[in-house]
């Protein structure tokens, strides 16, 4: 439930308003209380305790105003003993500038409360049994294992919005599961990794057992990885690899603050097709249950389920209460902060493409020659010039409509983002959402999203 | 709060030893849309966490607290319990924490102006003041004017603390071509109030965004390639952690001692300060102060370097301290920018991989300088290589740099790399 710091400061964060709105049209604050508890196991050592990261671990608040024609915020670890004064005095200006001239952001009246609960706490003393028998298992797979780690990550956020007319809060929790195996034969080292995640603590913990076995031969299969020759292949996406495409290669350039500052492609193409016809994408904290599913965003908005690609039609985008207001369009609840210190930005939630009609197996039989590309590893956006860069942690080669013993590790893949997105030529009748995963904005403001979709055909460039 | 946390600690018998780690940050920041402000904050904000030493038969047990203004007494007492529990479930090596025998540490130079707000409107100024261009503008800027004062305390009498101000700055400049507009990106942080170094920076990446908007997608290049900025520094940080404590112990190091890492005189070696590298900080999270520490010397590995806890388990004679900075000088450099050769300038974002060795990513501009001179921009392809082969034949700059967290040759020349 609510923690009890936000509860406590609800009364006086309605006084602030009050305060403040003498001066400023629009008021509001936003509270945040996170707390994050991570447990690592590894073949060495041991680590427990608090997460020591402000995404996870953070309490304080946002005082939002608007300053005639822009907004300004103070960020605070508290606002007991903080009076308007001190906000006005935090917020000034000595040296003149030009202002963007943005309206008054609407206020609508609201008062909602949300909870979703872990259902299956385990003690410490669980948790790391779980992880200390799984490091166990991987070390014992192979004598090149010289390494296994599991981390469990706990998460649980509170948040409050107080405006004139606004009164929400939310409590909910998200856990995460990471196995990390790292196989070393003759100086030739190579890793694996995977990912469990969901609201509760015990399922979470048993799915990551479910990867251990898998992971450790893959850590060794590494080994003999191969570099892809670089060109043009057909390929089969595992839905991580499709997450990562609808993230990297079309979400980004989808957040409707680019579109203020001109900064993207898809401004342009609104109504027009952007995908073969295929091709559906959404994105939304309500979309589905995963890692950055809230009940309202760090602005106050409601959080929503927004279609982005409809059969290959770029429909919307998504935004903050800011590009909205700039835009005069409807903010979609993507209104999203690193920690209580930081702008909120247009930022992804859950972002994933739809489930098509094809068989998996159908699809590897249809290339010749091409490759399986498995396991996100990271990704970069160019919103603007629509270039993409998406690392695979591997791919394995299909020859003759068949996966091979052929392995390559990494992979990266990189093009344009049309030609990538309109030579979907199969969509899996399978969709997998993973859970797990931080997205920066250019190289800051980190929050956790994530992103996924069914196996997908395409051609790209690998290497 | 520290001092209710210090004293709840001692109040605690099971606690064996504990360090604590206190910040105190203010920042001024502005955000600017086609150089009009849209939003300005400031953010006034303490951070306060504590790591929690217990011992339990040949063991040390260990958990980390962060302690926030939703804590009062109560709840920092029960905080303090259950990481004695968490502790005692941990079974680690057991090693010595730092000792108040220093008792000193080098201040590091950085901006002496208090008002921050001010600082990041004169930076802005400065970054605004490159936008003279027809063709080219700023589409974006970001500033944050950071000034952040850092306390390392422990139970055996250590207590030190350092401040540093920084300017760090994100700036989106746009080029309208004959066919689209095109973008990079420019992120910085720096410790002086050199503002004429500001506009320097954005005038050369406006210059880059111009280049970008002429550029082509290349055919059949064969070149040798030079590296710059993001990935150099990506890979000499690399390099440095591949050596350090931590690795070794954890065996995921490529190198032992004594083993040649390239083929030439180059020496490497991590650091605290660097005069004008935003990263320095003058000790670590142990209250360890750093101590410049030579690990590769005229190509080979001379030692490890690290934490006194992973340093302590190698039993290791010298203990660095957790070092942010890598300093790298080479005799007999070669000749890095020898035409003809092809700059990465700017890439979608350098990817190196640790563990295979793995170099390269998609590149959003680069210049091939042709054996006449002339210069040929392109964009829109990617570059491989494993980066541990590469160095046994790089070639290195006279032209040297200090940027945030790396101080050596400018540039690095790389042979055979992968052009597609």
């Amino acid at each position: 439930m609510l923690s009890q710091f936000l509860k406590d400061r609800k009364e006086l964060a309605k006084s602030l308003v009050n305060e403040l709105s003498k001066d400023y049209a629009y008021v509001s604050i936003f509270g945040r209380h996170a707390k994050g508890k991570q447990y690592a196991v590894s073949s060495k050592q041991v680590r427990a305790g608090d997460s020591l990261s402000l995404t996870a671990s953070d309490a304080g608040f946002v005082i939002k105003v608007f300053n005639d024609s822009h907004y300004s915020e103070y960020s605070c670890d508290d606002i007991k003993d903080l009076t308007a004064e001190d906000v006005k005095k935090a917020i000034a200006l000595s040296l003149k500038s030009d202002y963007v001239n943005v309206d008054i952001l609407k206020d609508e009246p609201l008062v909602k409360s949300f909870c979703r609960e872990d259902e299956e706490l385990l003690s410490e003393e669980e948790i790391l049994s779980y992880l200390r028998k799984y490091k166990d298992q991987a070390m014992a797979y192979d004598g090149r294992i010289v390494e296994a780690q599991m981390v469990f990550t706990k998460r649980e956020i509170s948040n409050i919005f107080i405006s004139q007319h606004r009164d929400l809060e939310q409590y909910y929790t998200y856990n995460n599961g990471i196995v990390m195996i790292v196989a070393n034969e003759d100086g030739k080292i190579q890793s694996s990794y995977d990912v469990s995640y969901g609201v509760n603590s015990k399922s979470v913990l048993e799915d990551l057992g479910d990867k251990i076995a898998f992971n450790a031969k893959l850590a060794v299969d590494l080994l003999k990885a191969k570099t892809v020759e670089p060109g043009y292949y057909d390929v089969i996406t595992h839905p991580s690899i499709s997450g990562l495409i609808a993230h990297e290669a079309f979400g980004h350039g989808v957040e409707m603050d680019m579109f203020v500052k001109n900064r993207a492609k898809a401004k342009d193409y609104v109504g027009k097709r952007v995908a073969s016809d295929l091709v559906n994408m959404h994105d939304g904290a309500s979309a589905v249950l995963s890692a950055a599913s809230y009940f309202f965003d760090d602005d106050g908005v409601l959080a929503h389920d927004t279609t982005i690609i409809e059969n290959g039609i770029l429909k919307n985008g998504i935004s903050d209460v800011l590009s909205a207001l700039e835009l005069k369009t409807e903010p979609t609840g993507n209104s999203r902060r690193e920690s209580s210190r930081r702008k909120a930005y247009t930022r992804m939630t859950n972002t994933f493409f739809l489930a098509g009609k094809d068989k998996l197996e159908d699809m590897i039989a249809s290339i010749k020659h091409g490759f399986y590309l498995c396991q996100t590893s990271n990704g970069m956006e160019d919103p603007k010039n629509w270039q993409i860069q998406c690392t695979a942690q591997y791919a394995i080669e299909i020859i003759d409509g068949k996966l091979t013993d052929n392995i390559y590790a990494p992979v990266v893949m990189s093009g344009y983002v049309l030609d990538l997105l309109n030579s979907i030529s199969m969509v899996s009748d399978t969709l997998e959402v993973t859970g797990s995963g931080m997205c920066g904005k250019g190289h800051k403001e980190w929050v956790y999203v994530s992103d996924g979709g069914p196996y997908l055909k395409a051609k790209v460039k690998l290497g | 709060m520290i001092d209710t946390l210090v004293n709840l600690l001692k109040e605690e018998s099971a606690v064996d030893a504990y360090e604590i780690v206190a910040s105190h940050t203010s920042s001024a920041q502005l955000f600017y849309v086609l150089n009009k402000l849209e939003t300005n904050r400031y953010a006034n904000n303490d951070d306060l966490s504590a790591m929690i030493y217990v011992k339990h038969g040949d063991k040390l047990g260990t958990s980390s607290i962060v302690i926030n203004k939703a804590d009062d007494t109560a709840s920092i007492k029960a905080k303090i319990k259950d990481a004695v529990n968490t502790a005692k479930q941990v079974d680690n090596e057991v090693f010595e924490l730092e000792k108040d025998i220093d008792g000193t540490f080098q201040m590091i130079e950085s901006i002496k102006e208090k008002d921050l707000s001010l600082i990041a409107q004169k930076a802005a100024q400065a970054i605004m003041k490159a936008d003279v261009h027809k063709e080219g503008w700023l589409n974006s800027i970001e500033v944050f004017a950071n000034k952040r004062k850092t306390r390392v305390l422990n139970s055996y009498g250590v207590d030190r603390s350092f401040e540093k101000t920084t300017i760090e700055a994100e700036v989106i400049p746009t080029w309208k071509g004959e066919k689209e507009e095109i973008e990079l990106y420019l992120h910085f942080e720096i410790m002086s109030e050199d503002y004429e170094k500001i506009t320097q920076k954005v005038e050369a990446i406006l210059r880059e965004a111009y280049y970008r908007s002429k550029a082509t997608k290349p055919q059949n290049i064969k070149a040798d390639v030079v590296l710059s900025g993001e990935m150099r520094d990506l890979i000499f940080s690399t390099l440095a952690s591949d050596l350090s404590f931590g690795s070794k112990y954890m065996h995921l190091n490529h190198y032992e001692l004594s083993d040649e890492v390239v083929p030439y005189d180059l020496d490497l070696s991590v650091k605290g300060v660097i005069k004008n590298a935003s990263h320095s900080a003058p000790f670590d999270s142990h209250g360890t102060i750093i101590k410049d520490t030579k690990i590769i010397s005229k190509g080979k590995v001379l030692q490890n370097w690290g934490d006194l806890r992973y340093g302590q388990y190698l039993k290791a004679d010298h203990i660095s301290g957790g070092a942010n900075l890598v300093e790298v000088s080479v005799n007999d450099k070669g000749d890095a920018l020898k035409l003809p050769y092809l700059e990465i300038v700017n890439f979608s974002s350098p990817q190196l991989e640790e563990n295979s060795g793995y170099c390269g990513g998609e590149v959003r501009l680069g210049l091939l300088h042709k054996e006449d001179g002339d210069i040929e921009p392109l964009t829109s392809f990617s570059i491989s290589c494993n980066i541990y082969e590469a160095l046994k034949s790089a070639e290195y700059s006279l032209e040297e740099e200090t940027d945030e967290s790396y101080s050596g040759p400018k540039y690095l020349r790389l042979k055979g790399v992968k052009i597609a």
